[in-house]
Parts: structure tokens; C-alpha cells; sequence
């Protein structure tokens, strides 16, 4: 499966989804560490959440040129 | 035979144009209509019944009373929402029965209330005492409208908590296996999200009779078998099972992307979730 606007949307959804998840997990974690690793993931979750909406961007330009 | 016939055109039509004048007169419940509504609604049924059944009457004459009785209403329901003193001299004022806890027995009589009727109607709303009573008013449509003194006021969470979420609507996205996309779009969510969220308990959406998206916005199933069992999802083990799909799709896409800043992105972020998965697994409860 090649990279497409198609898969990249879903891909986001997933992202989107797990950075929920985690902000779930960090508000119920007592552990400081869990709690700092789960920040992490979100802080991943976001830039990649923020690559991939410029990256379909690109290809609906690119789509329109 | 023709009679039947010509009885048969003519409730046809009289349906079709009672059809058309509740449609103009609008869709105001039964209990919300003012009198004259009411008596309106009477007649214009007694004059259709009538031209329906009596094919002595001249169709003509019945179809002119039958337009006048459901114009007129409409004409009068049309100023009425443009002028308040109009409104007030066809639809009446409300009545007040009662202020701060005293029965003012000169509303009571104008509207041929008796204390026993009063205390009656109050009673069907669960109050027994009058003193409790800080406002009371009867309406246009002969329904009493009651506020309690404060004190006697059931509690409600926002007199408990003062940020409280908004309590939202929820949305029947699924109905006979059909997927509505409106309702989707109301809720906030994707077609995708859908997919994910009905692969997770494993059903397609033909295989579902109702699913709504509450107001935590959680999906709630009801499939046509319901002896089949949906499988019970672990938050966990779903958070890790997610985190190990989205690491193969970066995976695949930086291995197919040809542009090498791309591949070089890809395999960047396939890294960080991937060391991610290692660190958070730990404090997952997983199930062995």
C-alpha cells in the first residue's frame, strides 16, 4: 500500500487516537515516570499527527497541479 | 358504483387538503394549542368528515369554508407572531394563581378555578403545600406553570459543581446496517474513526441494527444476534495493539516513499513510536 491521501487520513485518525489514549493514561498514572513516558508519546503523537496533515497537503497540491 | 366512486375521489382530496393545511398551520402539539386553535382544528375536521361522506353538498361551497377556516387560523397565527398585543387578545395572557406562597383568589375565580382544582393540578406536580409554592401561573393552553421557593428546589449538579461539561447529544450513526454519514458528521467523527472503533469488536456495520455515539463519545452496539458476544476490549492491550499498527505503517511508508527526505521523516517517526511502545509497555496491564 503506497503512500496516498487515503491511507495518510487513517493513519491520522489511529494517531489522533493513541494521543487520546495517552493523555488518558497520563491523567490516571500515579508514576511519575509512566506519567512523564506517556507525555512523550503524546509530544510523538502531535508532530507526527502535524507531519502528516502537512504531507496531505502537499499531495492535494500536488494533485491540483 | 359511481357514488362509491365519487365518495372515494372526494376523500382523497379532502385528505390530501387537511394534509396541506396542518402542514401550513404547523406542527404545534396537541396540549401546546391555544382554544381557538382547538375549536379550529374541530371544525375544519367536522367540515371535511361532512364533505367526505354527504355527496348532497356542493363541493364547491364545502372547499370554500374548508380554505376559509384554515386560512384564516394561519393569517391570524402569522400577526400573532408579529405583534404581541394581538397575540395576547387572541391567545390570552397567563394567569398568575399564585406569588410567594398567597393564593390570589380574585385570578382564581376570573378563570372559574376552584382551590380544590388548584390544589389538584399542584398535587399531579408533587406538591402538596402552598407555602412552597413561589410563583404559579396558569397559561394560555390550561396548563399551570409552577416555580418552587428556592429552598424547595430539588438539587441539580450545577448547583453542586460550577464547571460542568456541556451535556451533549447523542447520535444514532448506525440504523439497519445502514452507516449515516450526517450523523457521523454531528458527532465529530470520521468514517474511519468508525471502522476502527467496529474492527475493535470485530462486527461489520451490516451486521448492526442500532449504534449511537454517546455524549463521552464512546460507541454503543446493538448488533441483530444478540446472542453473539463482542468481543470485551482492554483499553491496553487496544492502546498497544494501536501503537504497533501506526509503527508499521510508518515502517511500510518509509520503506515505499522514494523521495528521501520522506523515507528519512518516515523512518524517523517509526523510531520514536517504536521506542515508545518499549518504554510505555511496562506500565500497561496486559494480559499474558
Amino acid at each position: 500500500m503506497e503512500e496516498n491521501k487515503q491511507n495518510l487520513k487513517l493513519l491520522q485518525v489511529m494517531i489522533q487516537e493513541m494521543e487520546l489514549a495517552l493523555s488518558e493514561k497520563a491523567m490516571t498514572s500515579s508514576d511519575d515516570h509512566a506519567q512523564h513516558i506517556f507525555h512523550q508519546g503524546m509530544i510523538a503523537a502531535s508532530d507526527i499527527n502535524g507531519f502528516l496533515s502537512k504531507r496531505r497537503k502537499e499531495l492535494n497540491r500536488s494533485f491540483l497541479l | 358504483m359511481t357514488e362509491i366512486l365519487a365518495t372515494v375521489v372526494r376523500s382523497v382530496f379532502i385528505i390530501l387538503g387537511l394534509f396541506f393545511i396542518t402542514k401550513l398551520l404547523g406542527k404545534k402539539q396537541l396540549s401546546k394549542l391555544s382554544f381557538f386553535e382547538y375549536i379550529v382544528g374541530i371544525t375544519v375536521g367536522d367540515i371535511a368528515g361532512t364533505l367526505s361522506m354527504d355527496a348532497e353538498l356542493s363541493m364547491r361551497d364545502g372547499l370554500t369554508a374548508f380554505l376559509i377556516w384554515g386560512l384564516v387560523p394561519l393569517f391570524i397565527s402569522i400577526i400573532s407572531l408579529k405583534s404581541k398585543p394581538f397575540r395576547d387578545f387572541v391567545e390570552g395572557k397567563p394567569t398568575t394563581f399564585i406569588e410567594k406562597g398567597k393564593i390570589l383568589e380574585d385570578n382564581l375565580r376570573k378563570e372559574k378555578f376552584s382551590a380544590d382544582e388548584l390544589l389538584e393540578q399542584l398535587r399531579k406536580k408533587d406538591i402538596f403545600r402552598v407555602a412552597d409554592v413561589e410563583f404559579a401561573s396558569l397559561d394560555s393552553n390550561g396548563e399551570l406553570n409552577i416555580i418552587l421557593k428556592k429552598a424547595k428546589q430539588p438539587l441539580t449538579a450545577g448547583d453542586l459543581f460550577d464547571d460542568l461539561p456541556e451535556a451533549g447529544v447523542p447520535h444514532a450513526v448506525i440504523m439497519d446496517g445502514t452507516i449515516y454519514h450526517d450523523a457521523l458528521k454531528n458527532a465529530g467523527v470520521s468514517r474511519e474513526w468508525l471502522n476502527i472503533e467496529l474492527a475493535k469488536r470485530q462486527v461489520k456495520a451490516e451486521h448492526v441494527f442500532f449504534a449511537q455515539i454517546d455524549e463521552q463519545g464512546q460507541l454503543n452496539i446493538d448488533l441483530y444476534n444478540d446472542s453473539l458476544k463482542m468481543p470485551e476490549i482492554k483499553q491496553d492491550e487496544h492502546l498497544l495493539i494501536l501503537m504497533k499498527k501506526i509503527h508499521a505503517e510508518l515502517e511500510w511508508n518509509s520503506l515505499t516513499a522514494k523521495d528521501p527526505v520522506l523515507k528519512m521523516a518516515y523512518k524517523e517517526y517509526s523510531k520514536r513510536i517504536d521506542e515508545l511502545i518499549t518504554k510505555a509497555k511496562p506500565y500497561f496491564s496486559l494480559e499474558e
